[in-house]
């Protein structure tokens, strides 16, 4: 047992070491990745259910199956602000009008989720009991337009003005990786309907 | 053994990797479906919703069109369209986009269009305005500029073709319902009441009624039993009238109209029951009028205050209806009924073809308003008011509440546009 025995042994230590730091570094980033790519597809998967729901239901504002109980569809908004809107509709086409209220919570509802901007987006049914689910919605905001295209201004004190929308969702993860260095660790998806019209509003 | 313990730990990460990279291609396969299922529904969708406007643009050209399309490759996809009558007039079409596997339908119900649609429809309102005082409750559509001389209030939409033109600087019009220009809703040119006509000859020829008549002048005075007082003559002096014969209104008029061929209707008093009015074929403007000498209402309300609502809702209680056809002009006549009385109470929805609605002598002094409960469709504006400094100096202000039961039903053969409109659009 020389020196030269000595040096070999720490010389592979070393190496052996180094080796095992970049395995366990690159095991640490595919753990990353993976997270973070899960986390982008469950952020897009929640946003195209979101957009699926909220198209079905926008698309049908004024409609009535029996269209003698809704005679003037340009009345079928009842309230609209930038981040809820109320309207009439038929939801289930069975000719009898609904009410349909979409309205964005507050931050502080969702306090129990590691991510600060998620909110619940509620869906009321009549007089029903709400029904939100946290897809970690960040961003529901709603633009109007006349029939000339002019955007309106908040507050819109005339709804029956309303023509088209836009509509602008963001979708989180709720949950983020490596959280404690850095917010912007939480992944997003954004979608814009640019101009969504329902058709029963140009009725008549 | 440290070489062994080498190749295990590579061994062991190698297929550690592997298994992420499985997962990273499922993640990335599961985000592409996504994005491709959501785009396959929305193509369907969109190829669903362009059918149907193709149906439709076919329809309002041909309103009897009922060929449809079968099978027609477009955007990728294909489209297949239905048009179905059914037993109320209406047409039902409905449009299959397919896209892939995903399949959209669009549902859409059509029907024929009323001109009683409207509260206020003007074809030209050439120099005549609105002026402060002037309220119009429903839709509201002129054909020309919308003159305006003062603070009109309009609680419906309205559409203008030309745009808007103030007459006054100063002037300062509310349009609650919004306003919208660039709207073509035409007037047909010389507009014939032949389904009327066709309707009261009818009646007379083949159940028993009378209310046909030709080159005579007609007073009408209706009852809130259900009666009419009917009498021919000449001019505006009932006291030169044959004597007058009072009968139901079924009897009088079985298809519910009343239809003078050459000549000038008078009329005023309380309609119980649904009955049209029209006086047509005129030879120039000394025929086919309607003259209003004094109110004629229903014995009920048609629309009624809702103080929760703030706004006017339909009592559907009333099943009263009144259409007033004339060729050329509705006319406030010049009497004692209407200037002493300053205020005219009218519930009927109003058709001028050619003329308007008008005063009979523009000079009457300085009135009350006009309460219309139910709508205007006029050729011309016609002068209603004259004003000095924005007050009305004779004639009457203009106080119009839509019946929106007009919506829904309308008087017995009221004129149609001819073409058809969207009453639903199911997507």
């Amino acid at each position: 047992m020389g020196y030269s025995t000595l040096i070999d042994l720490m010389g592979s230590t070393v190496i052996g070491g180094l080796l095992l730091l970049i395995l366990l570094t690159l095991n640490d980033a595919a753990v990353e990745n993976n997270f973070v790519y899960g986390g982008e597809a469950i952020a897009q998967a929640n946003l195209v259910e979101v957009v699926r729901i909220v198209e079905y239901d926008f698309r049908k504002i004024g409609y009535c199956k029996d269209w003698e109980k809704i005679p003037d569809p340009s009345k079928s908004v009842l309230m609209a602000t930038q981040n809820s809107i109320k309207f009439l509709t038929d939801d289930d086409n069975d000719g009898n009008i609904d009410t349909i209220f979409y309205q964005l919570g507050s931050e502080n509802e969702l306090e129990s989720t590691p991510n600060p901007n998620d909110k619940m987006l509620y869906r009321i049914r009549n007089n029903e009991d709400p029904i939100g689910a946290n897809l970690g919605v960040t961003q529901f905001d709603l633009f109007y337009y006349d029939a000339l295209g002019n955007e309106l201004s908040f507050p819109i004190t005339v709804p029956s003005a309303i023509y088209t929308m836009q509509i602008n969702i963001k979708v989180e993860d709720v949950y983020g990786y490596d959280r404690a260095h850095s917010e912007e660790q939480y992944s997003s998806a954004f979608w814009r309907q640019v101009r969504l019209a329902s058709r029963n509003l140009k009725n008549r | 053994m440290g070489g062994k313990g080498t190749i295990l730990i590579v061994l062991g990460f190698t297929i550690s990797f592997l298994a992420f990279g499985r997962n990273f291609l499922n993640l990335t396969k599961r985000s592409s479906d996504n994005v491709i299922d959501y785009f396959s529904e929305a193509r369907a969708h969109n190829i669903a919703v362009s059918a149907a406007n193709f149906a439709c643009s076919e329809l309002f050209q041909d309103k009897n069109w009922t060929e449809g399309f079968d099978e027609i490759e477009y955007q990728g996809g294909e489209f297949s369209v239905e048009v179905r009558d059914t037993l109320v007039d209406s047409k039902i079409i409905e449009a299959i986009g397919i896209f892939g596997e995903e399949v959209d339908i669009v549902r859409i119900t059509l029907q024929p269009s009323s001109y009683a649609k409207f509260a206020w429809y003007t074809g030209n309102m050439s120099s005549k305005i609105f002026i402060t005082g002037d309220t119009v409750w429903g839709p509201f559509h002129t054909q020309s500029e919308l003159n305006i001389g003062g603070d009109a209030v309009f609680w419906g939409k309205a559409t203008t073709l030309k745009g808007l033109k103030y007459a006054d600087k100063t002037a300062s019009p509310d349009f609650y319902g919004g306003i919208e220009h660039g709207v073509d809703i035409p007037l047909p040119v010389n507009y014939q009441f032949d389904a009327e006509r066709d309707a009261a000859i009818d009646g007379v020829n083949n159940h028993g009624g009378s209310s046909y008549f030709e080159a005579t002048d007609v007073w009408l005075t209706f009852h809130d039993d259900g009666t009419v007082s009917h009498r021919v003559g000449s001019g505006p002096d009932s006291s030169t009238y044959s004597a007058p014969i009072r009968e139901d209104l079924k009897t009088f008029a079985p298809n519910g109209v009343v239809y003078l061929k050459k000549g000038d209707i008078y009329m005023s008093g309380t309609v119980k029951g649904k009955i049209t009015v029209g006086s047509g074929e005129s030879s120039g403007i000394g025929s086919g009028n309607v003259y209003l000498v004094d109110d004629i209402v229903y014995p009920d309300d048609p629309m009624v205050w809702n103080a929760a609502k703030q706004k006017y809702v339909p009592n559907n209680d009333c099943e009263n209806m009144l259409g007033i056809l004339a060729s050329n002009n509705v006319v406030i006549a010049d009497n004692d009924a209407n200037v002493l009385d300053k205020d005219i109470r009218v519930d009927a929805s109003i058709f001028c073809a050619q003329g308007g609605f008008k005063m009979e002598n523009s000079t009457i002094p300085p009135s009350g308003t006009l309460y219309l409960r139910g709508g205007v469709v006029a050729a011309q504006e016609e002068i209603m008011a004259l004003t000095k400094k924005d007050a009305v100096t004779s004639g009457y202000k203009k106080f119009v509440i839509f019946d929106e039961r007009f919506l829904l039903s309308i008087p017995p053969t009221f004129p149609n546009t001819g073409k058809l409109e969207v009453m639903s659009w199911y997507e």
